[in-house]
């Protein structure tokens, strides 16, 4: 016995519009519905099958005038439903009911047009959800101190030596300003296990000026950062928490913290970062007047402020500069003018996200161009649905629905699409949230730390709401506005529809500029990808294995305790099974350490009073270093075990910088002295350029050299011989399996040295790509989205643009056209609508890639290769869209296509 | 002619569109979404009565019945048919000969 349709629910569909009373309807529905079933049985049992015979019943319904409006006019006058705006509320309500009713029943008609239309959604709004909750967190929302606004941060070259700072919080009168030096790291000992912790030494007023209090004991008084007086430190909420067990009488307590007896004064609260969140322990900032070299040339350290009662940003900004010209004579070396002229203060929330400002709004607007484009997209489908649903909308205007009602209807299924979007969107975004946060947040300032779980539903939700109005209310006002007559008489097809047509025209026009702004910009990405990994670094990573070792900076007050460990080190890490070989140095390529000297070079012409000493990249490395990360001496020799302690200090220099300082002269026996010192170091080679910084080589631009001295010889800014080194070894097998073996090693030279930071050169060279890679991967993927919907709105206008011309198509064939030229024809429309936009895409990117500039290596915005692939896919993009209708188009039989009306 | 269909006793719709069929010879058909317009439209005019029967085993239909009203109608109009075909047939009959 075959299943029965659902005749009821066939007939009531096509009773929309007729506006009966609910009791008559259900009558004349079921009256209705006992009829198609007699016909149905009695076709099944003439022979046909259940579709033919489905079909031949539903045939019974179709008839003009339409069978909704033939029984309205057989049925007595019913009052009007008043349906506008503005009407009791109950029948708004149920109004809203109906309309949503009836939403989901016909999107339920049309499930891959609703399909499409969620995902579509789903993806923009999804995608700006996760994107502006980062963008909130980190840009929008104030920074988690008291007065944020208030709060400012030295900028432009904006480091002062401890000298300095006191001048500044002396003589300023519109700021209280307060120094720190982030990222240092000390060892905390006599617990057990050492272990490395990252703090910062800041002056002693700096809770103050950003207004935070302790949560136990007290923040540092003035004069604490004296000498003598500074063997003190504050420890963060989690230090306290995790190797003290949260112990309540940790203030005045005396822990081991670089090797120091400090005392505890007090435990920030919980949540407190500043100046990241790494940071784990505050200690005062060591001042030394008696000292001028440590208080005027030393710990160059960034300095931050509160903005005093009544003063605005630029009377500070004005007074910095001028306080800082002032303190030019104090420094015991020419420090140059234009450091002094350029200070600056900025709003520390600006300051602090200097780095990934551009980078995130970037990506906000990528992923807002893709909700466009979504919006674009649905707004196109309603469209085409709407000119289908033509005669049942002129049908119910003419029954007496406010044009205000049919709007409301219309909007109701746009929006319960866009709902249906938002909460797949939520889906999408929880999952993009982690994803673009590791990417892309840093650890400033406990940013993004403090996430709510409603952030994500309410953003979605609001989004969707908006966007189902923005693409729905075109559609419904141009549905809502039409010809009646008209649209009756032809039911639906061929009413020419100019607006719906120009309508959905530009919006493909529009929708595939800007797939092809999100194209051009992947493309770019991707060719700079491809040439920064195809970028030689200037040594060769491969099988190398890198482990920092952190013994306290206390252990090399005896230069020969240190050099003794290292030498001990590498001689018996080279016994190990599996090193081949073992060097040391200060600092690996592409690791963050950026170990700078101020240098003076023989020979070569510096206006002192003008610009401030150049800035070497001042590496310290062991003999071996050269040779194992497969460094190329171009000139003169490498650096010798014979280069020791006592012989006379020899560097090497980078070929960049020999090029830039001696081009035309023979190098070897050159001079360079660092500001400090007395002492010349004799140049005795050239090593090839290596990528210390990133592989694009965007090395800070005070930069401007680089030399190695031998580790023996070698000095840091605080004339001490670097404590904290890299170990650096060639492994012929597993690196994994030797780092157990040093270990063991490091246990037994000395156990109070922590070993960390244990990478391979393959890993840190992948990592330095990691952003490109990430941003490379976010626009691809937009860019696909935008492609795949570029060309499904292309083909949705092509095809139902073939559709309604079948009358035309068909007089044009038997009239004598070709086949081939009509599927020149409808090709042509698809290629029209793509080029068009392909023109106003190509100006929009032009102008928008440029925001791209930076993210960019070795490829203009412009680049040709690029731009011509983009076009290319493009104009593919059209050809798959046009060719389906075209060939449907070419195929019309003329005879069909003239009988069909 | 559906009410010199119901003249004799009442129907339902769906014996009414067969009859029609198979009175006509299959010349004229009516399509659902026509008869029943009509039906309702002739019941406004008072001219037929349906009403809902149901019988065991069966679902229930609503048949139709002509009212008086409607019997005075279709005396009339077979009156007016007649006088219109036989006009047809004269003016024919004129252009034959």
């Amino acid at each position: 016995m075959p299943e029965n349709p659902n005749w009821k629910e066939e007939i009531a569909e096509r009773l929309t519009g007729a506006n009966l009373p609910p009791a008559r309807e259900a009558e004349i529905i079921d009256e209705l519905a006992g009829h198609l079933h007699d016909d149905y049985h009695r076709l099944l049992a003439s022979g046909m099958n259940e579709d033919e015979a489905l079909e031949a019943t539903l045939e019974g319904l179709h008839e003009r005038p339409p069978i909704a409006e033939a029984i309205r006019q057989a049925e007595p006058a019913t009052p009007r439903v008043s349906i506008a705006m503005g009407t009791p509320r109950g029948s708004m309500i149920g109004d809203f009911w109906r309309d949503l009713r009836y939403a989901l029943r016909t999107l339920k008609r049309s499930p891959g047009f609703a399909a499409l239309a969620v995902l579509s959604l789903a993806l923009g709004i999804g995608g700006n959800a996760a994107m502006f909750r980062i963008l909130n967190a980190t840009l929008i929302r104030p920074l988690p101190y008291a007065n944020p606004d208030r709060l400012v941060q030295a900028d432009h070259s904006g480091y002062y030596p401890p000298g300095g700072l006191v001048d500044l919080q002396r003589e300023s009168r519109t700021m209280e300003l307060a120094g720190y030096q982030p990222g240092l790291e000390l060892n905390l000992t006599g617990l057990g296990e050492p272990w490395r912790l990252r703090g910062s030494a800041v002056s002693a007023n700096l809770f103050q000026v950003l207004g935070a209090g302790v949560e136990l004991g007290r923040t540092f008084q003035p004069g604490e950062e004296d000498a003598g007086r500074d063997n003190l430190v504050i420890l963060s909420h989690e230090l306290w928490q995790d190797r003290f067990g949260g112990d309540p009488g940790i203030v005045g307590r005396v822990v081991m913290l670089g090797d120091v007896g400090r005392q505890v004064v007090g435990v920030a609260p919980r949540g407190f970062a500043f100046p990241d969140s790494t940071t784990r322990f505050w200690i005062p900032l060591h001042f030394d007047p008696r000292d001028p070299t440590a208080y005027w040339a030393r710990g160059f350290m960034p300095v931050m402020g509160k903005l005093r009662d009544g003063v605005s940003l630029s009377q500070a900004q004005q007074e910095i500069a001028a306080l800082s010209m002032r303190m030019l004579p104090h420094f015991p070396y020419p420090m140059g003018r234009d450091w002094a002229a350029s200070m600056t203060v900025v709003p520390l929330q600006q300051y602090v996200t200097t780095n990934i400002r551009l980078e995130l709004l970037v990506l906000q607007c990528a992923v807002a161009l893709v909700l466009l484009i979504a919006c674009a997209n649905v707004a196109g489908l309603l469209l085409a649905r709407s000119s289908s649903r033509q005669k049942e909308i002129a049908l119910r205007v003419a029954l007496g629905a406010s044009r205000a009602r049919i709007v409301q209807q219309l909007l109701t299924e746009s929006i319960v699409l866009a709902l249906a979007g938002g909460l797949l969107g939520i889906a999408l975004a929880l999952a993009a949230d982690g994803i673009l946060r590791t990417a892309f947040v840093p650890t400033s300032n406990g940013m993004a730390s403090a996430s709510s779980g409603w952030q994500i539903p309410a953003l979605c939700g609001a989004l969707a709401v908006l966007t189902g109005l923005i693409f729905g209310l075109a559609p419904a006002l141009i549905a809502s506005r039409q010809d009646l007559a008209l649209a009756i008489k032809t039911g639906g097809q061929r009413t020419a529809g100019a607006a719906r047509a120009r309508l959905r025209s530009a919006l493909i026009v529009g929708e595939v500029a800007l797939a092809e702004v999100l194209t051009v910009s992947a493309g770019l990405l991707i060719r700079s990808l491809w040439k920064l990994v195809q970028v030689n670094p200037g040594f060769q990573p491969e099988h190398v294995l890198t482990l920092r070792v952190s013994p306290d900076q206390s252990l090399c007050g005896q230069r020969s305790a240190c050099i003794a460990l290292y030498n001990e080190l590498l001689r018996r890490a080279r016994e190990i099974p599996g090193v081949e070989d073992a060097a040391a140095a200060n600092t690996v390529p592409l690791s963050t350490g950026i170990p700078a000297s101020a240098v003076k070079i023989e020979g070569f012409p510096y206006v002192p009073a003008v610009r401030a000493a150049p800035m070497f990249w001042a590496g310290a490395v062991t003999p071996e270093y050269f040779r194992l990360m497969g460094i190329p001496i171009l000139q003169g020799r490498a650096l010798e075990t014979s280069d020791s302690e006592k012989a006379e200090p020899v560097i090497v220099v980078s070929a960049a910088t020999a090029r830039r300082y001696w081009p035309h002269e023979n190098l070897i026996g050159k001079h360079v002295q660092l500001v400090w010192e007395d002492r010349w170091w004799t140049v005795v080679g050239v090593a090839g350029d290596v990528r210390q910084f990133d592989l694009a080589d965007h090395s800070p631009d005070y930069i401007r050299g680089a030399m190695y001295m031998p580790y023996a010889q070698a000095e840091d800014t605080d004339r001490q011989l670097p404590a904290l080194m890299d170990l650096i070894l060639r492994t012929n097998g597993e690196p994994a399996r030797v780092v157990a073996g040093i270990r063991d090693l490091m246990r037994q030279l000395n156990p109070n040295v922590p070993l960390d930071q244990i990478r391979t050169m393959v890993s840190l060279v992948n990592d330095s790509t990691q952003q490109w890679r990430s941003m490379t991967w976010l626009f691809v993927t937009f860019a696909a989205v935008a492609l795949v919907l570029a060309a499904v709105g292309a083909y949705g206008v092509v095809s139902y643009s073939t559709a309604q011309r079948t009358f035309e198509i068909g007089v044009r064939v038997a009239l004598g056209a070709e086949r081939r030229s009509i599927f020149g024809l409808v090709l042509g429309q698809s290629l029209r609508l793509v080029l068009a936009g392909l023109a106003l895409g190509l100006a929009s990117a032009f102008a928008l890639t440029r925001l791209l500039a930076t993210f960019l290596y070795g490829t203009a915005t412009t680049d040709a290769l690029t731009l011509i692939t983009v076009c290319g896919m493009l104009v593919a993009v059209a050809l798959v869209a046009g060719f389906v209708p075209a060939r449907r188009a070419a195929s019309i039989d003329p005879v069909v296509a003239l009988r069909a009306d | 002619m559906i009410l010199s269909l119901l003249e004799d006793q009442a129907h339902h719709g769906y014996d009414i569109s067969k009859l029609i069929e198979q009175r006509s010879a299959g010349t004229v058909k009516f399509r659902v979404a026509s008869l029943y317009p009509m039906l309702y439209r002739l019941e406004q005019r008072g001219w037929i009565k349906g009403r809902w029967v149901e019988k065991a085993g069966q679902r229930r239909r609503r048949y139709y019945q002509l009212t008086k009203t409607g019997r005075q109608m279709l005396a009339a109009q077979r009156q007016g048919w007649l006088e219109f075909v036989g006009a047809i047939n004269r003016i024919a009959g004129l252009e034959n000969a």
